[in-house]
């Protein structure tokens, strides 16, 4: 198990690409397992829901599986399975009822706090105040903020690689991911943070 | 992507926002994605639990639709003051045939009624088949009518003769629409 394990792990998405195209879908399972984690987050930060995240990364993944055989390698396999997600989500986020839903069902959920050496109750209980404000700000946000904003929180990408899975010139993003954080600092002063 | 910055907003704002985007992806969506995808693996899975949901799911709403076809049908019964069937007192003890759709009723009166329904509403009966043909519950059933002097066409007719209604619902008596 352990060489079988070593000897994928070497082999590198071209390779696996090449294997899925014959039919192999081992192969592209390890795809999945590789970069599953940035199809699944892309989806997240478009629809906020890690349900339909789910449901968008499994079509996602499906659909990039069944359309190998258009993918010329140009970008990385990583970025275009992505970049199929990302579109899949702005497609379902622009559902008439599923945009209705995310208003009427709003439930604030629960957050692991960052730890802290100053755990006083006052400190923690402005942290938390803090970060519940940001997190309702970010979702206020205009989508054309939030997205690029959202995507650049995953860390999953270079600036380079989420200009092309997001379709706009990495300057554009680059200014909308600042904006976005200007926005939110000015509003979170005028909370009083 | 490596913003670094001390400010304690710029750092809530970081933080909220990989709060917001940092779950990790589910560990079944690679077996979800390959259920998909290939053929050898999905096919013997989905058609395993396809027929197990399928004969369960199968089951249930052929139970459910039973149960709202024998209490929501109407009821055809044909009251008829011709004695075709030997009375109770002589059916007491002996087997009454499955799935009869004729049931002859006697009171203890000289007044010999008898009571038809359809094949498909032998009631009033929650369990009509096998019920109604159980001498344990036909037999406390004609008791009850002796003892309360009831019409044996009341019980098809209406509900509202008969009484009390505890010992009618102890008998799995189920109060059916009087026959206009």
């Amino acid at each position: 198990v352990t060489t079988l394990h070593v000897s994928i792990r070497c082999v590198t998405d071209s390779e696996l690409v090449e294997r899925a195209r014959d039919g192999d879908t081992a192969a592209f399972g390890e795809l999945v397992g590789r970069h599953g984690s940035a199809v699944y987050l892309a989806a997240l930060a478009v629809l906020g829901s890690p349900a339909e995240a789910e449901d968008v990364a499994q079509e996602a993944h499906v659909q990039a599986f069944r359309r190998l055989a258009s993918f010329r390698g140009d970008a990385s396999f990583k970025t275009w399975v992505v970049r199929i997600a990302w579109k899949r989500a702005l497609n379902r986020r622009r559902s008439i009822i599923r945009h209705v839903q995310r208003f009427i069902v709003s439930v604030e959920e629960s957050w692991p706090e960052p730890p802290t050496a100053l755990a006083s109750a006052e400190h923690a209980l402005i942290r938390t105040e803090l970060y519940r404000d940001a997190r309702r700000l970010i979702r206020s946000l205009p989508s054309r903020l939030r997205d690029p904003f959202l995507m650049a929180a995953t860390e999953e990408h270079t600036y380079e690689e989420l200009a092309v899975i997001l379709g706009m010139p990495s300057g554009t993003l680059k200014w909308r991911v600042s904006e976005a954080r200007r926005v939110l600092r000015e509003k979170l002063v005028k909370l009083g943070h | 992507m490596n913003h670094k910055s001390n400010e304690p907003l710029d750092l809530a704002i970081k933080e909220a926002a990989r709060q917001l985007v940092s779950r990790d992806a589910p560990d079944r969506l690679r077996a979800a994605v390959l259920t998909e995808i290939d053929p050898n693996r999905s096919r013997p899975h989905v058609v395993r639990s396809g027929c197990r949901i399928g004969l369960a799911t199968s089951v249930a709403i052929a139970l459910v639709v039973v149960v709202l076809w024998k209490t929501e049908s109407p009821v055809q019964r044909t009251p008829n003051t011709t004695s075709q069937t030997p009375p109770v007192s002589q059916q007491a003890g002996t087997d009454v045939p499955r799935r009869s759709v004729e049931t002859a009723v006697s009171s203890s009166s000289t007044d010999v009624s008898t009571y038809t329904a359809s094949r498909r509403r032998p009631l009033p009966f929650i369990s009509v088949p096998v019920e109604l043909s159980t001498t344990d519950t036909f037999t406390p059933l004609v008791n009850l009518i002796k003892i309360n002097d009831i019409e044996p066409s009341a019980i098809a007719l209406s509900s509202v003769d008969i009484k009390p209604p505890i010992e009618l619902a102890s008998l799995n008596v189920n109060p059916i629409d009087p026959q206009p």
